[in-house]
């Protein structure tokens, strides 16, 4: 199992060096560099999202870095809404207008008129609250599995 | 002689002390301390105390949701520099642009005789200085043995050719009590498709931190940072040294 011990900045970084067996005594390895909890997050991210394309998509985080946590908020909305089901990233782009934006698509088993009824219900318990701050770079959809 | 750098790699500095506490931890120390540098660190962030943990059931890999301690952030107004509090624990981390070692080990001591002052601790639990450096290249293939004297090494029988990897060393100093980790591996880039960027990642650390006092930590500061930059010096080749732009030359 890849993950083990997860918070918002915090895991054993499989990408970098670590000082754990020297430290590590009482609790989890927390990291504290701010450039590497980025990381990190993206590969919170990795883990709990299916990445369509990922170097792209990591790539589009790392530009985008204050969407990190906003995504993983959103994954713990979205599994406390609709339940356990598969979750997409997306990256849609216009490389003439130089637009990019990244899609979360929840894929659901649930029937046509209860996904709708989720989606609106995740629209107003999350996206509504970071809609502003994400414009034209975030959104999310759902399909039928 | 010190090299200095127009165009320096350096993305992050951080030093890390981790204490023995001399009572239990006060949940009024980060206030406290926050009333002595809030004239430079005046914003307060404070990290989401929510963890993540995954494990496999049945029904496949499922996730809960965790409560974990939150830790506080004082930012400094330009931003470039963060000091971090959590129980038993000061670090401070230095951004963009890299002022000079002087002045980063000035804003660490400043921070840790605060800490020492208010949270009064014992001891040391742990040590730590780092720099992380990110070596971008616009190319979409490089020779590694062109910019850097530490990679890894590839066989002749496996593909020269070769995607992402990580190497790490430790160097243990001071008879085992201190150790040197040196790490070279991709990360992600930011630049447009086909760039890639290297990490290079330079810690000095304790083994034993009960060998350091508290007033021998401005002399360790010094070894602990001489030892990186002589680690990162040796470690690039005068190619890379170039994009650089070095200072006096």
């Amino acid at each position: 199992m890849k993950l083990s011990n997860y918070g918002f900045s915090y895991r054993f970084p499989e990408n970098s060096i670590s000082l754990r067996k020297y430290w590590i005594e009482d609790r989890p390895y927390r990291e504290y560099s701010i450039y590497l909890q980025g990381l990190n997050l993206i590969e919170l991210i990795s883990d709990v999202y299916i990445l369509k394309t990922p170097n792209e998509i990591k790539r589009f985080l790392m530009a985008n870095r204050d969407l990190l946590p906003i995504l993983v908020e959103g994954y713990i909305r979205i599994i406390e809404i609709f339940g356990y089901f598969p979750v997409y990233l997306e990256l849609h782009s216009d490389p003439e207008e130089e637009w990019e934006e990244l899609f979360i698509v929840i894929k659901t088993k649930h029937p046509a008129e209860k996904a709708l009824e989720l989606e609106k219900a995740l629209f107003e318990e999350w996206f509504v609250d970071v809609m502003d701050k994400v414009s034209g770079r975030l959104n999310f959809t759902e399909e039928p599995l | 002689m010190r090299r200095k750098y127009l165009k320096p790699p350096f993305v992050e500095a951080l030093c890390e002390f981790r204490f023995i506490p001399g009572e239990e931890w006060d949940l009024t120390v980060p206030g406290l301390i926050y009333e002595r540098i809030k004239e430079t660190f005046p914003e307060k962030k404070q990290t989401l105390g929510i963890g993540i943990k995954m494990h496999p059931t049945e029904k496949g890999i499922e996730h809960t949701i965790e409560p974990i301690p939150p830790e506080i952030q004082f930012v400094k107004k330009d931003r470039t520099a963060v000091i971090q509090i959590a129980p038993n624990t000061l670090v401070i981390n230095q951004l963009r642009p890299y002022p000079s070692w002087e002045n980063f080990k000035k804003t660490i001591m400043d921070n840790f005789s605060i800490y020492k002052e208010i949270a009064n601790p014992k001891g040391f639990k742990g040590i730590s200085l780092r720099y992380i450096n990110i070596f971008e290249f616009q190319e979409s293939k490089i020779e590694l043995r062109e910019f850097l004297h530490f990679y890894p090494s590839i066989p002749q029988e496996l593909p020269q050719v070769h995607g992402q990897f990580l190497v790490r060393v430790e160097f243990p100093y001071e008879s085992n009590t201190e150790v040197l980790l040196l790490s070279l591996g991709s990360t992600v880039p930011v630049e447009k498709k086909g760039t890639f960027d290297l990490m290079l990642e330079i810690a000095y650390g304790t083994v034993k931190p009960e060998l350091v006092s508290f007033d021998e930590v401005p002399d360790w500061l010094d070894k602990a940072h001489d030892r990186i930059e002589t680690a990162f010096e040796a470690s690039i080749t005068d190619k890379l040294r170039e994009k650089f732009e070095e200072v006096g030359v």
